[in-house]
C-alpha cells in the first residue's frame, strides 16, 4: 500500500480530485445512499438526543480520567490471562507487533481492518521485516489489491464503483473467476472464497477495537462481515492494536455506544456482527492475547482544551458522510488516512505541523453538518477554528489580515476601506489572493447611493445618527 | 421600539440595499431605527481565518457602538451567530443581536409584513441561519405571506453553498465546485430569483449565476420584504 | 522511564491536577414503547437483515421446526454445541444408518477442529438473549465455541421468547466471549449498499418459540 508521504496540501490535492469526473460520480452515490440510510434510523430513535448526550459524556468521562481507565484496563486483561504493552509512538507500536509475530514464528498475519494499524502504518512495517499482512475486510482488501490508499475511514473503497472492482479482481485476485460480473454479491462472494483459506490456517492475527472497558478488560470489535470473528477466533495468537483514547468506564457504556456507532455509521440498526472479548478462554479462541496499548499524539491533543474533543471520536464517519466539502474531493485530497471533518481536526493533532497538516483545518466551509451528524458531540468547526489559531500563517496573509483589522478598528480608516472595496469589484480581475475568487465568480458592482449616503439624506420618521 | 441596525461591514460596502431594506420594514411597522456611524465589523472572517487577537478590538468596538440598545438587528445570519457564539469570550458580553427575520416573528410577532413581490422565489438556508441560529422556517414563513409570490423548493437545500469565508479563496476550486451544484439546483426550481438572509453566501451563488448569464438574480429576504404592494 | 511510564506521565501532564468531573446522563429509553410486542417486534427486525425468521408457537413445536429447515436446506451434517437442548433434535434424522434423510450430527466433544466445521453444512444453537429493537442475537459461553457459529455457512438460532428484551440497555449481562448477530454476515463496501454473505454464516434460519 502507498504511504502518505509527498501528498500536496489539500488545496492542490483537492483540485485533481475534483476534475476526477468518476470519482465525483463515485462519491456522490455512495454519500446520498448513506446519508438517507442514517437518516432513516437515526428518526426512528426518539430518545436520539439523549443517547448522543450520553454518547458524549461517557467519552469525556474517560478521557478526563484517562491514566485510572487504563490502568484499570490494563490490570482486567493480565488478570483474564492478556499481556498489556505500551507504545509511545508508531515506531514502537510497530516494533512489538513485528517482536510477537517473529516470537510466534509466522511470516504472515491476518487483519482486521483498524484505524489504528493503519495510522501508525503497520503494514509496511511489517512487510520491512518480511511478514506478509493480509486485510481480510473487503473494502481493505480492494484497497490493498489495488496497491491504493484508503479514501473513507468505514468504507475504504468508497471511491471506487462495482465495475472498477471487478475489474481489480479480475486483474489482481490470485485464482478470480475471469467471468466475475459487478454484482456485488458476486463480488462478495469471490472475496470469501479467496480469504478462506488463510483464516482457516493463520496462526497470527492483528486487530484494533472499537472500545476497550476498564471496568471489566472486555474489548469490543463492531463488524459486518464475518472478518473479524475469523481473525479474532481462528489464530493462535491475537495482537490489538488499541488507541489509549478507545477506553470507556464501563460495561454499562456499551449500551449507548453500540446504539450509536451503527446508527451512524452503516445507518443499520446494529451491524451483523460485534466480538466482545476478555483476555484468553480455555478452549475458545486464541491461546495468546497481547494489547498495545498506543499514544501516537493522543496526549498531546488531550493536553489541548478544545482539541481534545477531537479523542471523543469513535470513528463512525457520519462527518465524513454529510460533508460537501468531503463528497467533492474524497479522502484521498486529506492526505492522511483519517480524512473528511474529523481528519482535519485529528491529522493536525496527531501528526504535529507540516504543509499537508497546517491546510487541513482550512478544508472546511464551517457549514456544521459534522457536528449535528456527530454521535458523540464533537464540535467539529469550533475545533476547526481553534486549530487554525494554531498553523502557521503565511507572512502575506498575517499582513493582510492585519491591515484588515486596523482599517476596522477605525471609522474613518473603515470608509476609506469602504471606497477601495467599491472601487475594487469594479475590477473584473482582482488582485492577489482575491484574482481566486473572479477565476470563476462575477462581483455585484454596488449602484445608487451608498447606504450611508441614503440614511444621511432621506427624510423619515427614524433618529438619526 | 427603538431598534439598534447592525449593516456589517459587507453589506456596507457592497451591499447597500439589504440595509436600506430592513430601515423600510421596520418603519413601516412603526419602529425606529438607529443607525451607529461608527460601526464596521464584527470580526468574523479574522476569527474563523484563525486571527482571534485581532479580532478581540473589533468585538470590543462592536459591544462600546452598540452599548445602550436592548435590540440590535441584522441582516446577516453568520454576522449575528459570530457575535452569539463568541462575544461573551472575546468582548466580556454578548450584545442583544437578532438576525432580521429572527427579530421579526420571535420579538415583534410579525409573520406578514405586507410585502408584493410578484416573482418565482427560491429560498437557501445558509448553514449559520440554519444550523447555528436555527431560524428554521422563519423566513419561509414570511415569504410566503408576501403577495404575488411563489415560493418553490431547493433540493438539497440544506446543503452548504460552499462560500465558507476565506474557504473561497483557500480553497478556491472546491468552493466553485460546491457552489456549481448549488446553482444549478437553483436554476433547476426555475426561480427568477434566490434568496437568503446572507449576503456573503448570496455574492459567491450569485457570482457565478451572473457569470453563466442565467438570468437568476439574487436577492436578500430583506428587499424582498421590504417590496412595495 | 519506560513506555507506560511515559505515557502515563504524558497522561498526567495533558489533564493538569484539576480534574473535572462528568456525569453521563442517562435518560436515553430504557424501555421499549408502550404496548410493544417484543417477540413480534425482534421476528420483523430480523427479517429486516434478511434472516429466515419462522414462529413456533409451543415447545414441543420446535423439534419439527428443526427437522423441516435441515430438510429444506438440504443438510446432511449439522454442528452441535456442548449442551443444546437433544429434544430440539428429535426431528433430524440423526440416528439413521446412511439413509436418504440422514444428518450427521456433529458434536462438539470432542471439540471439532476448524477443518471439520467448514465440512460442515450448518450449525444449530440456542442464544443467551435477544434484542428486538435491533433484531440482534446475543450468544455466550453457553451457546459453545465461537468459531461454531462462524465457520459452517448455516447457522439455526432457537430463540426462546422468553430470552427477548425490547432494547439494548434492557440486555442481562452476557459475560465474554460474546458474540452479538443481528442478520446475517454482510458486507457495505461496494458503494455503501448492503450485501448479505461474505464470511460468516451466509445463511440465518431464527426459529422464535412461544409467544
Amino acid at each position: 500500500m502507498s504511504t502518505w508521504l509527498g501528498m500536496p496540501p489539500f488545496p492542490e490535492a483537492a483540485r485533481e480530485a475534483l476534475a476526477d469526473t468518476q470519482l465525483r460520480a463515485n462519491l456522490r452515490a455512495a454519500t446520498a445512499t448513506i446519508r438517507a440510510k442514517r437518516a432513516a434510523v437515526v428518526a426512528e430513535r426518539a430518545d436520539w438526543e439523549q443517547l448522543r448526550e450520553a454518547g458524549r459524556a461517557i467519552k469525556d468521562r474517560a478521557l478526563r480520567d484517562l491514566d485510572t481507565h487504563l490502568l484499570r484496563l490494563e490490570e482486567r486483561v493480565i488478570a483474564a490471562g492478556g499481556t498489556v504493552h505500551w507504545a509511545r509512538d508508531a515506531a514502537e507500536a510497530n516494533r512489538i507487533v513485528i517482536g510477537l509475530v517473529d516470537a510466534a514464528g509466522a511470516d504472515e498475519v491476518v487483519k482486521v481492518k483498524s484505524m489504528a494499524t493503519q495510522e501508525i502504518e503497520l503494514n509496511e512495517a511489517l512487510a520491512a521485516a518480511g511478514i506478509t499482512a493480509v486485510e481480510t475486510d473487503l473494502a481493505e482488501l480492494i484497497v490493498q489489491l489495488g496497491h491504493d490508499r484508503p479514501s473513507h475511514i468505514l468504507v475504504p473503497a468508497i471511491h471506487r464503483n462495482r465495475a472498477q472492482i471487478r475489474d481489480l479482481f479480475r486483474r489482481e485476485m490470485p485464482g478470480a473467476d475471469p467471468e466475475l460480473t459487478d454484482d456485488p454479491v458476486e463480488l462478495a462472494s469471490a472475496a470469501r472464497a479467496h480469504l478462506r483459506r488463510k483464516f482457516l490456517t493463520a496462526r497470527v492475527a492483528v486487530s484494533g477495537a472499537n472500545f476497550a472497558v476498564a471496568e471489566t478488560g472486555s474489548l469490543v470489535v463492531v463488524e459486518s462481515e464475518g472478518n473479524g470473528r475469523m481473525c479474532l477466533t481462528l489464530p493462535e495468537v491475537l495482537i490489538s492494536v488499541v488507541g489509549i483514547e478507545k477506553v470507556v468506564p464501563t460495561e454499562a457504556d456499551l449500551e449507548v455506544l453500540l446504539q450509536l456507532l451503527p446508527r451512524s455509521a452503516t445507518g443499520e440498526r446494529m451491524n451483523p456482527y460485534t466480538s466482545l472479548w476478555r483476555g484468553t478462554t480455555p478452549g475458545d479462541g486464541p491461546r495468546e492475547f497481547h494489547l498495545v496499548l498506543l499514544d501516537n499524539g493522543r496526549t498531546t491533543a488531550l493536553a489541548d482544551e478544545i482539541g481534545r474533543d477531537a479523542l471523543r471520536c469513535i470513528r463512525c464517519s457520519a462527518c465524513l458522510n454529510v460533508c460537501p466539502v468531503y463528497e467533492r474531493t474524497g479522502g484521498h485530497a486529506y492526505g492522511s488516512v483519517y480524512p473528511g471533518p474529523i481528519g482535519a481536526i485529528l491529522t493536525p493533532q496527531l501528526r504535529g505541523p507540516d504543509p499537508v497538516a497546517d491546510s487541513l483545518p482550512y478544508a472546511s466551509t464551517l457549514c456544521g453538518a459534522c457536528f449535528d451528524a456527530c454521535p458523540v458531540k464533537i464540535d467539529i468547526p469550533r475545533a476547526l477554528v481553534h486549530l487554525r489559531t494554531k498553523v502557521a500563517h503565511g507572512a502575506g496573509e498575517r499582513a493582510a489580515m492585519g491591515v484588515a483589522a486596523w482599517t476596522m478598528a477605525g471609522p474613518r480608516r473603515f470608509a476609506l476601506g469602504r471606497r477601495l472595496a467599491a472601487i475594487g469589484v469594479r475590477l473584473a480581475r482582482l488582485p492577489g489572493p482575491w484574482r481566486k475568487w473572479t477565476e470563476a465568480r462575477d462581483l455585484p458592482v454596488p449602484s445608487g447611493e451608498t447606504f450611508r449616503e441614503w440614511w444621511a439624506n432621506r427624510e423619515g420618521p427614524s433618529g438619526r445618527p | 421600539m427603538r431598534v439598534g441596525l447592525f449593516l456589517t461591514c459587507l453589506n456596507d460596502a457592497l451591499f447597500p440595499a439589504a440595509g436600506k431594506a430592513v430601515v423600510r420594514v421596520l418603519e413601516r411597522l412603526g419602529h425606529e431605527v438607529v443607525f451607529p456611524a461608527g460601526q464596521t465589523c464584527c470580526g468574523q472572517a479574522h476569527f474563523n481565518t484563525g486571527y482571534r487577537r485581532e479580532c478581540v478590538p473589533l468585538a470590543r468596538k462592536f459591544v462600546a457602538d452598540f452599548a445602550g440598545l436592548d435590540h440590535v438587528v441584522s441582516p446577516s445570519a453568520s454576522c449575528v451567530a459570530m457575535v452569539r457564539e463568541n462575544y461573551r469570550e472575546l468582548a466580556g458580553q454578548s450584545p442583544p443581536v437578532f438576525e432580521f427575520t429572527e427579530f421579526l416573528v420571535d420579538v415583534l410577532g410579525v409573520t406578514d409584513v405586507g410585502a408584493a413581490f410578484p416573482h418565482r422565489v427560491t429560498y437557501h438556508p445558509t448553514c449559520h441561519g440554519l444550523r447555528l441560529l436555527d431560524l428554521g422556517d422563519r423566513p419561509t414563513t414570511l415569504l410566503r405571506a408576501v403577495r404575488g409570490l411563489r415560493l418553490l423548493d431547493l433540493p438539497d437545500a440544506a446543503h452548504c453553498c460552499g462560500f465558507g469565508g476565506t474557504f473561497a479563496v483557500k480553497n478556491a476550486d472546491t468552493s466553485v465546485a460546491m457552489g456549481t451544484d448549488k446553482a444549478r439546483h437553483v436554476l433547476s426550481t426555475g426561480a427568477e430569483v434566490l434568496a437568503a438572509v446572507d449576503n456573503s453566501c448570496l455574492m459567491h451563488v450569485g457570482g457565478l449565476l451572473s457569470r453563466w448569464r442565467s438570468g437568476t438574480r439574487v436577492m436578500h429576504v430583506a428587499e424582498i420584504l421590504a417590496s412595495d404592494p | 522511564m519506560d513506555a507506560r511510564e511515559e505515557v502515563l506521565a504524558r497522561i498526567r501532564a495533558a489533564l493538569g491536577p484539576r480534574r473535572e468531573r462528568v456525569e453521563v446522563p442517562r435518560d436515553y429509553h430504557r424501555q421499549p414503547p408502550e404496548g410493544t410486542d417484543v417477540v413480534a417486534l425482534f421476528a420483523e427486525r430480523v427479517a429486516d437483515y434478511r434472516a429466515d425468521v419462522r414462529r413456533v408457537t409451543a415447545a414441543c413445536g420446535v423439534a419439527d421446526e428443526v427437522g423441516r429447515v435441515v430438510r429444506e436446506l438440504g443438510i446432511r451434517s449439522l454442528v452441535v454445541p456442548v449442551g443444546f437442548p437433544d429434544a430440539y433434535l428429535s426431528g433430524v434424522d440423526g440416528d439413521g444408518a446412511g439413509g436418504r434423510d440422514h444428518v450427521e450430527l456433529r458434536r462438539d466433544d470432542p471439540p471439532l477442529s476448524t477443518a471439520q466445521l467448514d465440512d460442515s453444512d450448518a450449525v444449530i444453537t440456542e442464544c443467551a438473549a435477544a434484542v428486538a429493537e435491533t433484531g440482534t442475537l446475543v450468544l455466550g459461553r453457553d451457546q459453545g465455541r465461537r468459531a461454531l457459529t462462524l465457520v459452517p455457512d448455516r447457522h439455526i438460532c432457537v430463540v426462546r421468547a422468553e430470552r427477548v428484551v425490547g432494547t439494548v440497555p434492557q440486555l442481562p449481562a452476557v459475560p465474554p466471549p460474546a458474540t452479538w448477530v443481528s442478520g446475517p454476515s454482510a458486507t457495505s463496501d461496494i458503494e455503501l449498499h448492503r450485501v448479505e454473505g461474505v464470511h460468516g454464516p451466509r445463511t440465518l434460519v431464527v426459529l422464535v418459540v412461544g409467544c
